[in-house]
């Protein structure tokens, strides 16, 4: 028998009535036990959802956002192509043209998937300390 | 509890509780989450802060737990697969809510009602819409099991235990019932790729149990675990997918605009537009309206992939039949090339489909074709970014009058230089005739065999076509059905591979039920079509054709005489057939009939015909003394230049379900009979054009007289038929080949006819004679037992066994008769009765 259940059994067997203590004895053998194993549960998972599971979702969602958008701004193949002119114009100007209309490119492209970056750790952050806020709050 | 390789765990506590136990634990839940609710919103809309914010945070709490619950609190990720294999899980995290509520449910009924737990499980389940559902697109009777399961459960219950031991024993059984039950639906969870442990997940479990009462239950009404589980596969995914089907129909239908996009996404291009006014842009396709599913055909993907991904030589051909798939192979590749998902070689690349008949179109001269050709190919590798596709690449070599126009010429450098991928298609016989005879061509690319779909992946398919083509004839195609489709489309239909041949059995299904007015499509309805495209009994037996069947000894001897042997065996072959115990390969049955002339070989192939295949006329008959020389295997089976069409091939084309009769087997060619080693083993012959001729739906009787008079000195012995079959077959190797021989089902021998036998053929012929004469001059003609024993006498002659009777008939009694009848000396509806006098046939007006 559980140690709970045997302080709550003398507790009533101490200072109840039999009948009560009887039904109480019933109560400890499992129910209150499968209850507060419940209630410690749900809150146990409710910490592991809210900053584990949420968080690797939600970076992974970013994570998708970020290569959706690049086969539109295509940031990573100019990247990796930085040096290899426009238009396959091997010529002077070509060779020249061709890295700097990149930087651009690349720049815009950077500057945009940061802000997404910045935007969703600020984001984030806010997410991780609301609940440290809450508490925080109540106790204050 | 373990299961092979794993450790699974699931908590049973709950369940070794009371029910009125249980019921506490869900009521003060209950309660708690109702208060806590309450609570929270009423200190949410208070006056202190420091309240709002508990309330806040409780509601948060309480309403993600809720949540959480009902989607089962962890999902079954590829962590907890692996986790699964080598440490142990707790299953309970992954049963939610509405899983856990149906469990418990069942097993309140289960011991209250002292029913079968597994039973109760059930009982519960099909009752639930998802499985409901489900179960009618399988096209089972839903009512009919809900109504055998609850049958069940009150015939099975338990008795109550009057004893505690007993009670807790049966109690303990329930609780282990659970457990098994629950890992087993975590089990199939697990394989399905589902979040949590499912109904679906836990209706799989069910026939893991092995419980003999439901599986009983379910044998019965034909639901299969592999079925049900590949149905939910399938419509899950349909349900992704079919949407994409409909939106590639639309891009076929012109009904959408596709942008092009004419530079690459690294700007290193250049833009093509002689080339994007004579092709089609698969990667715009894919980009807008996702084409190129792949269904099958793994292998020959990668194997392209793994060609156009070399630095050299880098040109794939695809060699396939219409319809088999080719282009959507090339399709997917766009699919992939848009989303990445390609080697680095064709990353960023445009897919081409160029169509020769624009460039070429108007053309006078292959000079000026080649012109054209000359700038596409410039254009191309300027770009840089281009893998050409080109369908039917073997019109390069085409001609116009009788001049090449030189595409090949063009383009054969540039492909041989591995300036730019390219992709063709062709069929496997042009891939021969112009191809492979074309050394240029034949160098240039790596051929890649695209087989047809299997049965399995072309169900998949039309699984995706069912759900668009459900939406706009709005009728439901249950599973079966397709399944029976695809299994027909490929035994019967076999001119077009799969998937073409069911996609179009399915459309042609389709319109078949709506002009029907049916809302489902059932496997019967497809049979039952099927049936009559092709003249094969395929439907279940009726009870008419049954009563034919088990009694076609009886309906034959009253038309055939003796040759119980004969009579026996192909009887028993087709009642065999049509319960569809024949064997998978090879004809019906095959037998090779021998005996002396006049006994009844032919006569009984024209009874069987007349009596189960229609009609007598319906005979597919060669006399194969006739095909005496090399020449004769085209006459059977067509030259190779389409300008012989073969008689026995395009006979069993017309009609696959028939008799043939091939009398005096062993006067023909002895090279012709090489052609039936193949039809009487795997029951299908190619013929000259390389086309699928299948036999399986024939019966095959050969006749022969080899060796009768050995089989008529062995008779006169007093030997029987069985004594003499063993011997008769090693000597019969004297005329035909051993494996011939030991291919046909049944060698029989024919034995002379009795003086007596040949009586009761006169009886028939004349009793056939008198049919003629009703119904051609309606004279009715009675003959005496003399006229028998009469033309049993001038027709009886043991060497030419029943044959002289015919002419016996026809001199003393046909003629005659045809000259009373010309002579105005009987009339219509006249009776006469013919008898003999003095050694003549008289006869005598009523």
């Amino acid at each position: 028998m559980r140690r709970s259940s045997l302080l709550l059994k003398k507790l009533y067997s101490d200072r109840w009535p039999r009948a009560l203590s009887q039904f109480s004895l019933w109560y400890n053998e499992g129910v209150i036990d499968i209850i507060v194993k419940q209630i410690i549960h749900s809150g146990t998972c409710f910490i592991k959802r809210w900053y584990v599971e949420r968080t690797l979702w939600f970076w992974s969602r970013i994570s998708d956002t970020i290569h959706l958008m690049d086969r539109h701004f295509a940031v990573f193949i100019n990247i990796k192509l930085f040096f290899t002119p426009l238009y396959g114009d091997y010529s002077f100007m070509g060779k020249l043209l061709g890295p700097l209309f990149r930087v651009w490119r690349v720049s815009a492209g950077l500057a945009l998937y940061s802000f997404l970056c910045i935007a969703a750790a600020a984001f984030w952050t806010g997410y991780c300390l609301f609940i440290p806020y809450l508490i925080i709050k109540i106790i204050t | 509890m373990d299961v092979p390789g794993r450790k699974l765990f699931f908590d049973t506590g709950y369940f070794r509780l009371s029910y009125f136990e249980r019921l506490v634990i869900k009521a003060i839940l209950m309660a708690l989450v109702v208060c806590g609710i309450t609570v929270s919103i009423v200190f949410l809309s208070g006056p202190f802060k420091g309240f709002q914010m508990l309330g806040l945070l409780g509601l948060i709490f309480l309403l993600d737990t809720i949540v959480s619950q009902f989607r089962g609190e962890q999902s079954i990720t590829s962590k907890v697969l692996r986790q699964s294999e080598t440490g142990s899980v707790f299953i309970n995290h992954f049963v939610g809510w509405k899983t856990f509520s149906l469990i418990d449910k069942a097993f309140n009924r289960s011991e209250s009602h002292s029913a079968p737990f597994v039973l109760a499980v059930c009982a519960e389940l099909i009752h639930t819409g998802e499985i409901k559902y489900g179960l009618q697109r399988l096209g089972i009777n839903w009512r009919e099991l809900v109504v055998a399961v609850e049958t069940k459960i009150n015939n099975t219950s338990v008795p109550a235990a009057s004893f505690d031991g007993v009670r807790e024993d049966i109690t303990a059984g329930r609780i282990a019932q659970c457990e098994s039950l629950v890992v087993q639906g975590f089990l199939e969870a697990l394989d399905m790729g589902d979040r949590t442990v499912s109904y679906f997940a836990l209706f799989l479990g069910l026939f893991a149990t092995k419980n003999s009462d439901l599986m009983g239950i379910l044998t019965k009404l034909s639901v299969t675990r592999d079925d049900i589980k590949n149905a939910t596969i399938s419509s899950r995914l349909s349900k992704e997918i079919g949407g994409d089907i409909i939106r590639q129909r639309g891009l076929a239908a012109g009904r959408f605009k596709k942008s092009h996009r004419i530079m690459n996404r690294a700007w290193t291009a250049r833009p093509t537009p002689y080339l994007d006014n004579v092709s089609e842009d698969l990667t715009d396709s894919a980009r807008h309206y996702r084409i190129g599913l792949l269904v099958g055909h793994k292998e020959s993907y990668r194997q392209m992939l793994a060609i156009l991904s070399r630095d050299g030589r880098n040109n794939a051909l695809l060699v396939g039949d219409e319809d088999i798939g080719r282009n959507t192979i090339v399709q997917h590749l766009a699919f992939n090339v848009i989303k990445d998902n390609v080697p680095e070689k064709l990353f960023d690349r445009r897919i081409v489909k160029l169509d020769l008949g624009l460039i070429t179109s108007g053309a006078q001269t292959a000079g000026e074709v080649q012109e054209r050709f000359k700038k596409l190919t410039d254009e191309i590798i300027r770009a840089g970014n281009i893998v050409l596709f080109i369908p039917d690449i073997h019109n390069l070599k085409f001609t116009v009058g009788g001049q090449e126009m030189g595409g090949l010429e063009i383009l054969a450098p540039v492909f041989d230089a591995a300036l730019i991928p390219v992709i063709g298609t062709t069929t496997p016989k042009l891939y021969r005739s112009i191809i492979e005879t074309t050394q240029t061509f034949r160098d240039l690319f790596e051929s890649i065999q695209v087989e047809g779909l299997n049965q399995q992946e072309a169900t998949q398919l039309l699984v995706y076509e069912a759900y668009a083509l459900e939406r706009l004839w709005k009728i439901t195609i249950s599973y079966p059905a397709l399944k029976k489709i695809v299994e027909l489309a490929e035994r019967y239909f076999r001119a077009r591979p799969l998937p073409r041949a069911s996609l179009d059995l399915l459309q042609e299904t389709l319109a078949e039920a709506q002009q029907r007015g049916q809302k489902i499509v059932l496997p019967e309805l497809v049979v039952n079509l099927v049936s009559r495209k092709t003249n094969i009994p395929l439907e279940a037996t009726t009870q008419r054709e049954a009563i034919v069947l088990l009694n076609l000894e009886q309906e034959i001897h009253a038309k055939l005489i003796n040759q119980e042997e004969a009579v026996k065996a192909v009887s028993a072959a087709l009642r065999q057939y049509r319960v569809g115990l024949s064997r998978d390969k090879g004809p019906i049955a095959s037998f090779l009939f021998v005996g002396p002339t006049g006994v009844g070989k032919t006569e009984l192939s024209k009874v069987l015909c007349g009596l189960y295949f229609g009609s007598e006329d319906t005979m597919i008959r060669f006399d194969m003394s006739q095909y005496q020389d090399d020449k004769s295997i085209s006459a059977f089976i067509g030259s190779a230049d389409g300008m012989i069409t073969g008689m026995l091939t395009e006979a069993v084309k017309r009609t696959p379900f028939s008799l043939i009769l091939l009398d005096e087997f062993e006067k023909s060619y002895r090279g012709l009979l090489d052609i039936f080693l193949p039809i009487f083993d795997e029951g299908y012959i190619m013929d000259a054009m390389g086309e699928h001729i299948d036999f399986r739906n024939t019966i095959i009787i050969c006749t022969s007289n080899a060796h009768s008079t050995y089989i008529k000195d062995q008779i006169d012995a007093g030997k029987t038929i069985p004594d003499i079959q063993g011997n008769l077959k090693s000597k019969l190797t004297e005329y035909f080949k051993p494996e011939l021989l030991n291919r046909f089902d049944g060698i029989i021998a024919f034995r002379q006819l009795t003086r007596e036998e040949i009586r009761k053929i006169v009886v028939l012929q004349l009793a056939k004679l008198k049919k003629q004469i009703i119904r051609t001059q309606n004279i009715d003609m009675n003959f005496t037992d003399g006229v028998y024993d009469f033309i049993c006498q001038l027709g009886y002659d043991p060497v030419f066994g029943a044959r002289p009777l015919q002419g016996a008939i026809s001199l003393q009694i046909k003629d005659p008769l045809a000259r009373y009848i010309l002579e105005g000396k009987v009339h219509k509806g006249d009776s006469i009765t013919v008898s003999v006098e003095n050694g003549d046939i008289v006869f005598e007006k009523q």
